[in-house]
């Protein structure tokens, strides 16, 4: 039990939904209960798993594998196409359990939120009884189970909740951090995927404590800003606070196509649909953005993004279609055949006011027997591996 | 080959300075380009060479030369180490292992290098065919249109460089320079006594903005350079120094299609002078991005007047001669500032058609020089 006398200590709870998509269709589909379900993109066609069930991962099949690998795993799998409206009314559901007992709510997805219940009187004011009673309602208004960290920060809280899935209440309290944080092992420490974990391997770090003996200094020569972050997480250092309102980041969309492609008008039609879902979306979020990104999963699915800064935020489809071919320039499109395709838009600024906007030059465009070809070479393009 | 030379402090400074802009561009891909290189030859000359691969330059100063050799160094600790040695007389001595003794004076200093072979080599010059022209016609050129050159590629258009352009007219030849950064456009040209016919540039010549940056500075302090163009590269020279700069590919704007969609009928006449001051002065009281002003025409009199958020607004009244419809027009007042500060005359004529049409900037006095700027929608 978190010591409720120790009031400088922070009290987080991480919630996480079990298996969320997958729990939800066994659900409402009483037959899938006891089965191996996947919900996702088919696998005759090219989706990837979004979520499935642990009678599935018991197959070894895990979110964002290709659906035909998850077929072949395990053959006898029900495959289901997502349906978000119902998961967002369950999410709702779930995410008025959490306010019910603190305002400071910052969910994270659909399935899975911090909540910071420092000051919550109820259950005599301890976080671990909070934790408990929040699961057991879950799972009696809403029928799914949840798991949940507790702990005196938020990622402490987040490596708990995982500690033990499904149903699992892990609580780590402040004088046992330390010990918790040294004996766990580096691959799952929240942001360490399985490049860095290999990074860390590499450099003799197998756990926490390892990680604990490499100064700031070295850290950040091997992993940049996030080296930093190691550092002060492993010493139980992670002062971010819990964020109710969470102010959006981006706004995107993505697609996987029905199948591969290297046709460029093709590759146009599919990038201009996806201007107009971001449009809806900016105008529904009353938003404006700098930033434009273009990502491109090639056939073997080497991941590029493209991005570009403007000067001034822009609004509208058009703004972003003007855009897309100079950034699509910069990747092997119509060289290479594509299989996944994704605008999204950052660095967002309020649209409240009304800002002058400068016109540009009226150009005519130039003509077709002059392809686009400028500045293949020179465009000062961000690209990220992937 | 071990080199060994001396050289005067004051030649070699000079040299290095001018290498500077060039070595010190951060490149994460090729440590050696922040490299210069130094070759002695037998014949008493050392040739420095910088280059990032856009932009290179080979100069060629006299030195004293015990042992011909070469070897690359660093080019910015080089250069400080000859800026702060107080002796007139500079030793390079390859000690071993592309390790050198610089010898000044009373100091020494051991400074690790990198092997020549590892350079890049020098681009090639084919064309000999170079025509010589007096520097302060480029310089003139440069100054007209360098400041709207855009930063990035922000368009489809090589917008980052410079078109570059030849012309003759009526016998005489012209050279001009067109810049725009999606926004504005300045166009320049110039005449020139010589024949351009041995000029052979692209259909579309784009001279990268760096490359334009170097340019300028290859004629300051020149009185005359000579200069060549290939497909890829084009070339500025005179007897102790060489500069090669890559062109850009891509297509620039149609620009006279825009000039030619202006017409010339709604005439501002205003003083260049107290146009600038007064813009300087609305300028205090603009937003820090977009530097918005809000410009009324009416009859013989322009309102200029600026709103920022936290500070306040700002207002200010020129007289000018107007005698068209009264118009309220927003522009980026950074805009108008660095065209009226190219400018040369008393007296400057503005062309506005609409708040939402290209505004042109031009001067009889001003000859050859027109500049175009669209406005803001308020």
């Amino acid at each position: 039990m978190v010591n409720e006398t120790a009031t400088r200590h922070r009290k987080i709870i991480h919630i996480d939904m079990d298996a969320f998509y997958a729990s939800v269709e066994q659900l409402d589909n009483p037959e899938l209960r006891g089965e191996a379900v996947i919900v996702g993109g088919s696998p005759d066609r090219r989706g990837v798993v979004a979520a499935c069930s642990y009678e599935a991962r018991r197959h070894g099949i895990h979110s964002a594998m290709p659906s035909a690998r998850a077929m072949q795993l395990c053959p006898e799998a029900v495959f289901l196409r997502p349906r978000m409206a119902r998961y967002k009314e369950i999410s709702r559901q779930v995410m008025a359990i959490f306010r019910d007992y603190t305002d400071l709510v910052e969910p994270l997805s659909l399935d899975e939120a911090f909540l910071d219940v420092s000051l919550c009187q109820r259950c005599q004011g301890s976080a671990t009884l909070i934790a408990r009673e929040i699961c057991r309602r879950i799972h009696n208004e809403t029928g799914l189970t949840a798991s949940a960290g507790v702990s005196c920060n938020k990622f402490l809280a987040k490596v708990a909740s995982g500690y033990e899935k499904p149903r699992g209440l892990t609580v780590v309290l402040p004088h046992q951090a330390q010990d918790f944080l040294d004996a766990l092992p580096i691959g799952t420490f929240y942001g360490v995927g399985q490049v860095t974990e290999n990074r860390m391997r590499r450099l003799g770090i197998q756990s926490g404590y390892d990680l604990r003996q490499i100064s700031r200094e070295e850290l950040i020569r091997h992993f940049g800003k996030a080296g930093e972050f190691f550092y002060d997480i492993v010493r139980c250092r992670d002062n971010r606070p819990v964020q109710p309102s969470r102010l959006r980041k981006s706004i995107g969309s993505e697609v996987t196509l029905d199948r591969d492609t290297a046709d460029l008008t093709e590759i146009f039609a599919i990038l201009h649909s996806l201007a107009t879902s971001i449009e809806t979306a900016l105008s529904r979020h009353r938003q404006g953005a700098s930033t434009i990104t273009l990502k491109v999963r090639y056939h073997d699915f080497v991941t590029v993004t493209r991005s570009l800064t403007l000067s001034a935020p822009i609004y509208d489809r058009q703004a972003i279609v003007d855009h897309i071919p100079r950034l699509l320039h910069a990747t092997e499109a119509g060289k290479r055949k594509i299989r996944l395709l994704g605008v999204s838009l950052s660095k967002l600024t309020p649209r409240d006011r009304r800002l002058p906007r400068q016109l540009p030059l009226p150009f005519l465009p130039p003509s077709p027997a002059s392809p686009t070809r400028a500045g293949s070479a020179t465009v000062a393009l961000a690209s990220a591996g992937g | 080959m071990p080199i060994h030379c001396s050289v005067s402090r004051d030649i070699l400074i000079e040299g290095l300075n001018s290498l500077q802009n060039i070595t010190t561009k951060k490149s994460t891909t090729m440590a050696i380009l922040s490299n210069v290189l130094i070759e002695v030859t037998r014949e008493g000359e050392l040739i420095l060479t910088g280059t990032d691969l856009e932009v290179g330059l080979r100069l060629h100063i006299r030195a004293d030369v015990e042992e011909e050799g070469s070897i690359t160094l660093p080019s910015k600790k080089l250069f400080e180490i000859v800026r702060e040695s107080g002796n007139n007389l500079i030793t390079i001595h390859e000690t071993e292992n592309n390790w050198v003794l610089i010898t000044a004076g009373n100091s020494t200093y051991n400074l690790a290098g990198m092997a020549s072979d590892e350079f890049p080599e020098f681009p090639k010059i084919e064309d000999d065919t170079f025509i010589s022209l007096n520097s302060q016609i480029f310089l003139e050129l440069i100054d007209k249109i360098i400041y709207s050159i855009a930063n990035e590629q922000e368009n489809i258009y090589s917008l980052n460089a410079v078109l570059f352009e030849k012309e003759k007219r009526e016998e005489h030849s012209y050279l001009k320079m067109i810049s725009s950064d999606g926004h504005r456009l300045s166009i320049m040209e110039k005449q020139v006594d010589q024949d351009l016919d041995a000029l052979t540039l692209n259909p579309v010549t784009l001279i990268p903005k760096k490359g334009i940056q170097e340019w300028k500075k290859f004629c300051e302090g020149r009185d005359s350079v000579s200069i060549s163009f290939e497909k890829k590269q084009m070339v500025l020279k005179d007897d102790k120094a060489t500069m090669v700069i890559r062109l850009k590919g891509g297509e620039f704007p149609n620009y006279n299609a825009i000039v030619n969609s202006i017409r010339q009928e709604n005439k501002i006449e205003i003083d260049r002078i107290p146009f600038l001051d007064s813009l300087k002065r609305i300028n205090l009281f603009t937003e820090d991005n977009f530097h918005t002003i809000k410009i009324s025409l009416e009859n013989n009199k322009m309102i200029l007047s600026s709103q920022n958020a936290e500070l306040g607004n700002a207002k200010d009244e020129q007289t000018i001669s107007y005698s068209g419809e009264p118009m309220v027009l927003g522009f980026n007042c950074r805009y108008f500032i660095e065209t009226l500060q190219v400018m040369e005359c008393e007296r400057l004529d503005a062309y506005i058609n609409s708040s939402s049409s290209p505004c042109m900037l031009k001067s009889d006095t001003d000859s050859g020089f027109l500049s175009i700027i669209m406005p803001m929608q308020l």
